[in-house]
């Protein structure tokens, strides 16, 4: 049921991505908003401060702080501790490169935080490739920083062909460091356009992941993975695209899409500099778009009820439309299989 | 007496078209209440039981709408969202 009562729009989102800055120190390879040089209309402290107070009178629940790097910002604790006087619920993704004691012990006073380190692979080899070299040595010493501080913090993997391998010792060192492993799927936007093929994980990879995923319930993905979910897993939480319906994102200018994987001018919304975020909430037609999806080619799917077509972002990337069903659904990918061996 | 409710702490409410939304931290998880326009969010913060909110607030309801009703609180109760006092 609950499925059913989101999918109609709530009255604001549960919760909001928002890419705080462009700016990074990092240039992985696989960056969803092809993040490195800050923009210079990007935000100061205190359009920071207006867009929380706007979030938190419609009682947005969460958001989802990510860019960019946000530690990269002088004044991102003061933006952190202002959310939570607010009585804002944070999710921060780091790439760990700026945690040291310092933050480490002011991250533990924090009650309203859930913080996500990257990483991208077990070893140097793998996760180097992607995030950059040197990257391994200084994650696993934030990591060691955070666990050493009693910060609790999750792990967070972007499952590609070259980490696909290392799952188990992945969740593993997710284990010794008294984390969470969260795996997150990768979407061919912003650099990760151009790596796609060195990237995407294979038809194989995906099915051997999707039975891994079963059995391993304390390993979370967020809802991202719901093309895909087996149903045991399902009944743990909400499965479909959360995008215009429960969630959407602010980039670091203000502009609002529907999700972090859809900052394209076609599905921009507006500027909360310039519009009111609950107008655009209400009577956006791109979100309402979003929220009428009927994906007429999944419609005698057993699964479409739950699924509902998968993530439109990765169909938008796929095929260029929105209308299309997810190109890594498991069902589909079976189904073809199928056709080409009759 | 009659049972009354208070939200455990991590748990944030609004209102919707039909009815509450819960936030729990923990998780995070969401939990749905199709009460419609029978409670508001404020049922949670003062001393009220079902009982005293829907005669306060003329609100009719059958019998068979009062135990489900019921019944969903004691199952949000059971689930950590909200609790007894």
């Amino acid at each position: 049921m609950s499925t059913k009562l989101a999918r109609k729009g709530l009255r604001a989102p549960v919760n909001v991505t928002w890419e705080m800055t462009f700016k990074c120190n990092l240039k992985c390879v696989h960056c969803l908003s092809d993040s490195g040089t800050p923009n210079k209309e990007e935000f100061d402290r205190d359009d920071c401060f207006r867009l929380i107070d706007q979030l938190t009178d419609l009682k947005v629940f969460q958001v989802n702080i990510g860019g960019g790097e946000p530690f990269i910002r002088d004044d991102f604790m003061d933006i952190l501790s202002y959310a939570h006087k607010k009585g804002l619920v944070t999710c921060v993704s780091t790439n760990g490169t700026f945690i040291d004691t310092d933050i480490a012990q002011r991250l533990a006073r924090l009650k309203m935080l859930y913080l996500q380190v990257s990483l991208d692979g077990v070893n140097a080899e793998v996760n180097d490739r992607i995030r950059g070299k040197g990257t391994y040595k200084r994650i696993l010493e934030a990591i060691s920083c955070l666990a050493s501080n009693k910060v609790p913090f999750s792990i967070n993997t972007v499952l590609t062909r070259l980490n696909y391998p290392q799952l188990d010792p992945l969740r593993d060192l997710a284990k010794e460091y008294g984390a969470e492993l969260r795996v997150s799927r990768f979407r061919p936007s912003g650099r990760g356009k151009d790596n796609r093929n060195e990237l995407a994980p294979d038809k194989d990879q995906l099915e051997a992941f999707a039975e891994w995923l079963g059995q391993h319930d304390l390993v979370r993905t967020g809802d991202s993975f719901f093309c895909l979910t087996s149903e045991k897993r399902r009944r743990n939480g909400l499965d479909m695209c959360g995008a215009a319906k429960m969630t959407c994102c602010i980039s670091p200018t203000g502009d609002v899409y529907p999700c972090a994987f859809l900052q394209e001018e076609p599905f921009k919304v507006g500027n909360v500099r310039s519009m009111n975020f609950k107008e655009m909430w209400d009577n956006s037609i791109v979100f309402n778009q979003l929220r009428n999806l009927n994906i007429e080619i999944c419609q005698t799917c057993s699964r479409y009820e739950s699924c509902r077509g998968g993530c439109p972002a990765m169909a938008y990337h796929t095929y260029n439309d929105i209308d299309m069903p997810d190109p890594e659904c498991l069902e589909n990918l079976r189904k073809a299989d199928l056709k080409k061996a009759i | 007496m009659e049972t009354c409710y208070k939200l455990a702490p991590g748990v944030q409410v609004r209102k919707e078209d039909f009815g509450l939304l819960f936030y729990k931290m923990k998780g995070p998880r969401l939990f749905f209440l199709p009460s419609k326009n029978l409670l508001e969010e404020g049922f949670f913060q003062k001393k009220n039981s079902l009982k005293d909110i829907l005669s306060r607030g003329r609100k009719q309801i059958s019998e068979n709408n009062y135990t489900i009703l019921h019944k969903a609180l004691q199952q949000l109760t059971e689930k950590g969202v909200i609790l007894e006092y």
